[in-house]
């Protein structure tokens, strides 16, 4: 993992660098914010960072802390505090480690789909390398949990076949099995999962970007292991990769909207764009002069909908 | 007529006491004073200073003494005042406008055509700026370029304690290098092309040249190489010098050049570089990486 410092990110908002004195104490003071730093604040450090929108209320708490911790008041250009609250979120997120990891999948999530308002746009973020760990943490996460642990030892099958109650198995304490459980659980979802893809693949040989929009719900939504899925991405290119031609979001919009009869779908999450735009008709910063192809609208689509059921869940 | 000439003197120091307010309720460092005039250009202490939401593009002009750095700036700054715009970016302000028309002033050209501008003093501030607005986008676009003496660069190679004193060129986001064309043409080659050398060595111990940088080479008073450019001997030269530049710089490819004249009235090559300069350098999700979706797929 590479580490990066405090000075490498200010120096990246600036024209001149900070002094030393100046660096010691806003990495004193960025590193105490970062300790104690919650979800919430988090998430606004990432706007502010990444999108340098928004950061009031990190802006302040930070004048605050540096107030108390160092006993001045701090005077630093606006633009510092976009690189402050790029440290705050990498020092917490990467180096600390110090949230729940589903947490930590939520902010890896948001960014990842909120980054779609970009695409179109001239981007400067400064120290853009340290977002890596951070976009890749929630794959990172769905592989440790699609992983499917095999039991020891079998218990409960096959005997289960010859046997209508558990004393036939021989099974007295159910915690004994519950891996064994768990392992046939999954294994069963996956094989339904499999049969799910290969019953939806067969829907989208016309109007691709409605079949990649329904497909991508189904997949995200319908599974009851939401994590049964290790690689989404390449399920879908299975289905949709031989396509090649491109669309702007507002043409698929329209054609979703004409074709596809809508439920009532609440999008939760700010950066869910696509879902916005789709059931709430919010087109946030143009994104419907965006052109996709299908499979990269089906991706899109089927990260929104899954962080939208992680943030339900 | 004296009650007019009080009240418009009374309202001048109530715009003066209003922006006070403004600067102080933005908490805008108090190095932004620094300057010996209104508006002339910036020091090290003060540069950050004009910085609001976005870190503008900052263009260092690279060279040893006399090869044209400032004349170069002063003729951007003519050309600006002339038309009004570069491309699709009209010219509305800059922080530094004492500091341009002082560069102005200097710049002189006797009757044969050579440049007697005064060189950059190392007690001259060297941050200047360009503020421009796109007329059909409203984008803003901030343009700092250093012009540090050249003495300072030459400094760099005798003494090594100076060079550490250097805390701009590693972030610069464009570095326009300037070689005068002239001293490909005539006994002084050697000696400048061994000063080069030792200069960018003493950049690169100090890491003071990043990958990030875009460099544009300028093969400046290029006209006074008169009928010699043709010649085996300056082609010669010209590639060694390139493969220099290619190996300090770690470029790759093509040397973006530009043989810019320093005849009065010739600006056709400093045109067409500023606008290349005009535009920001194009950075997109892509560039930096963090397209995900794209970059999942080219993997698959």
């Amino acid at each position: 993992m590479t580490t990066y410092t405090l000075t490498q990110i200010i120096e990246r908002c600036l024209i001149v660098p900070l002094s030393e004195g100046q660096m010691k104490n806003l990495q004193q003071v960025c590193k105490t914010f970062a300790d104690d730093a919650a979800l919430d604040e988090l998430q606004d450090c990432a706007t502010k960072y990444v999108f340098n929108e928004g950061g009031t209320t990190f802006k302040n708490n930070f004048q605050s802390v540096y107030n108390e911790t160092i006993g001045e008041k701090l005077v630093i250009p606006q633009v510092v505090y976009r690189g402050l609250a790029g440290y705050v979120l990498y020092h917490a997120l990467v180096v600390n480690r110090n949230i729940e990891d589903s947490e930590y999948e939520d902010i890896s999530l948001f960014l990842r789909n909120y980054i779609l308002r970009l695409k179109n746009e001239k981007v400067t973020i400064p120290v853009p390398e340290l977002l890596y760990d951070i976009i890749s943490y929630s794959e990172e996460r769905r592989r440790e949990m699609s992983e499917i642990e095999k039991p020891g030892e079998f218990r409960l099958y096959p005997k289960v076949f010859s046997s209508d109650q558990f004393s036939e198995v021989g099974i007295e304490n159910y915690e004994d099995i519950f891996d064994e459980v768990k392992y046939l659980a999954q294994r069963d979802e996956q094989l339904k999962y499999q049969q799910l893809v290969a019953d939806l693949s067969k829907t989208t040989k016309s109007k691709q970007y409605i079949a990649a929009f329904n497909v991508a719900k189904t997949l995200a939504t319908q599974p009851e292991w939401m994590y049964v899925d290790a690689n989404p991405m390449e399920t879908l290119n299975k289905i949709f990769g031989k396509y090649t031609e491109t669309l702007t979001l507002g043409t698929i919009k329209n054609s979703i909207c004409n074709n596809v009869e809508l439920d009532d779908f609440e999008v939760e999450s700010e950066s869910s764009l696509i879902l916005s735009y789709v059931y709430d008709n919010k087109d946030v910063d143009g994104i419907a002069d965006i052109s996709l192809t299908s499979l990269e609208f089906a991706v899109y689509v089927y990260y929104e909908f899954f962080h939208e059921r992680l943030i339900e869940g | 007529m004296e009650q007019t000439d009080n009240k418009t003197i009374n309202m001048l120091f109530e715009r003066t006491e209003e922006q006070k307010t403004t600067q102080e309720n933005e908490a805008v460092p108090q190095t932004a004073v620094a300057s010996r005039f209104f508006s002339d250009s910036l020091s090290e202490s003060s540069i950050n200073s004009i910085i609001e939401d976005e870190r503008p593009e900052l263009i260092t002009l690279l060279g040893l003494d006399g090869v044209g750095k400032t004349t170069f700036i002063g003729t951007l700054f003519h050309l600006l005042r002339v038309d009004g715009k570069v491309e699709d970016y009209e010219f509305v302000d800059s922080d530094t406008l004492a500091g341009f028309e002082r560069k102005i002033f200097l710049r002189r050209a006797n009757r044969n055509s050579i440049s007697i501008t005064q060189r950059t003093t190392v007690k001259e501030n060297p941050f200047l700026t360009l503020k421009f607005i796109h007329k059909d986008t409203g984008e803003e676009r901030v343009i700092v370029f250093s012009d540090k003496p050249g003495e300072t660069y030459r400094d760099y190679i005798k003494h090594i304690d100076t060079v550490k004193t250097e805390k701009t060129l590693q972030l610069s986001d464009r570095i326009l290098l300037f070689i005068d064309s002239e001293q490909l043409t005539n006994k002084n080659y050697l000696s400048m092309k061994d000063d080069l050398q030792s200069f960018f060595r003493r950049l690169n111990d100090n890491n003071l040249v990043s990958e990030k940088s875009k460099l544009y080479v300028i093969f400046n008073k290029y006209d006074k190489v008169n009928g010699f450019a043709d010649t085996d001997t300056f082609k010669k030269r010209k590639s060694e010098l390139e493969g220099m530049i290619k190996e300090a710089f770690s470029v790759e490819g093509e040397l973006h050049e530009f043989d810019v004249n320093s005849k009065k009235n010739d600006f056709d090559a400093t045109s067409k570089l500023f606008r290349e300069l005009i535009y920001p350098i194009e950075t997109t999700v892509s560039d930096l990486d963090i397209d995900w979706v794209k970059k999942g797929i080219e993997n698959l």
